[in-house]
């Protein structure tokens, strides 16, 4: 009864509790969001690690082989070191299911080209008759694979 | 009543306490406002560094007879994933800082290569965009056939590195 009278320290307990309630959200706040960060960062590196591919070279086409998770495609370089010239032809993000492939073609054109045709696309570029280009085939989650390629072979 | 509103002994000690409860909320919700800025500054600023994540997909060093000597072209790609895209929206927009070959700063070529700002800060890559930045290597020996270690540092001080053999 004699401590219900006492307001004296009636804004210290206040001022405590509310420091008190304060801190908790403020840990818990940054905290909780932190451990969504890490969950959603943790989650995209899984899809990175497991969103490999492979390419293998057919004439004039790089055929583009998805591993075991759905990928898809971001760009394609095109690198002539014998001219010292860089293409790059964006792939608008191109799906690919798993274990599926995927034909980029391979065609000579004044410009960096790219057109969609059965299920795949086709890229053209100003080659260097007989040299070797180096090209490097990019996912959207920053995976990438290069193989060389002969201008020679390439078809018009 | 009238004994009762000249009381002034009991008035200031209920008007004290009224007043101390006061300044104590306001001091609290002025406390708690910071928190609460400091909390956002840090969730977008430093605390997302977790969430950047950036490809170095191409690296192309220019012709030593170009106007600029020891150029490069460094293409990057923002891999994070935009908001509702594969569900996640992971990803955040990167803010470039400084660029690093074998240890020494790279010159912004977009700006003023003669003034030698060694800032990229204004080079803002979006998540599932790519960007491509002009640079030029300041190291004694200019781009000489060799090994190249290539490294990008983000406003928020993460960093990502690349190899490029050159030619």
């Amino acid at each position: 009864m004699k401590l219900i009278k006492n307001r004296r320290g009636t804004a210290e307990v206040i001022g405590t509790l509310l420091a008190i309630i304060i801190l908790i959200f403020f840990f818990t706040n940054v905290y909780l969001w932190h451990d969504a960060a890490t969950r959603d960062a943790n989650q995209v590196y899984l899809e990175k690690i497991n969103s490999t591919f492979t390419i293998a070279l057919r004439t004039n086409v790089i055929e583009v082989i998805a591993g075991g998770s759905d990928i898809a495609l971001s760009g394609l370089w095109i690198n002539d070191d014998s001219t010292n010239m860089h293409y790059y032809a964006d792939l608008n993000n191109a799906p690919v299911a798993a274990g599926a492939s995927f034909n980029i073609t391979l065609i000579t054109s004044p410009n960096t080209i790219v057109k969609t045709e059965n299920g795949g696309v086709s890229v053209g570029y100003p080659p260097s008759p007989g040299v070797s280009v180096e090209c490097t085939v990019i996912n959207t989650l920053g995976v990438a694979e290069s193989t060389t390629f002969t201008y020679g072979k390439i078809v018009s | 009543m009238r004994k009762h509103n000249f009381n002034k002994k009991g008035l200031s000690t209920v008007v004290s306490t009224l007043l101390m409860i006061i300044v104590v909320m306001v001091g609290m919700t002025l406390v708690f406002s910071y928190v609460t800025f400091y909390a956002q500054n840090y969730q977008s600023g430093t605390g997302s560094a977790i969430l950047e994540s950036l490809t170095i997909e191409n690296i192309w060093i220019e012709p030593p007879n170009n106007t600029l000597p020891n150029s490069v072209n460094i293409t990057v790609y923002n891999t994070g994933t935009p908001a509702n895209y594969l569900g996640t929206g992971s990803g955040v927009t990167i803010t470039l800082d400084q660029i690093y070959v074998n240890g020494s700063l790279v010159l912004d070529n977009a700006k003023s290569p003669l003034a030698g700002t060694t800032d990229f800060s204004n080079i803002r890559i979006n998540p599932g965009s790519q960007v491509t930045v002009e640079g030029q290597y300041m190291g004694s020996a200019g781009f000489v056939p060799g090994t190249y270690d290539f490294k990008i540092v983000t406003s928020r001080g993460s960093d990502f590195g690349a190899q490029y053999t050159y030619p």
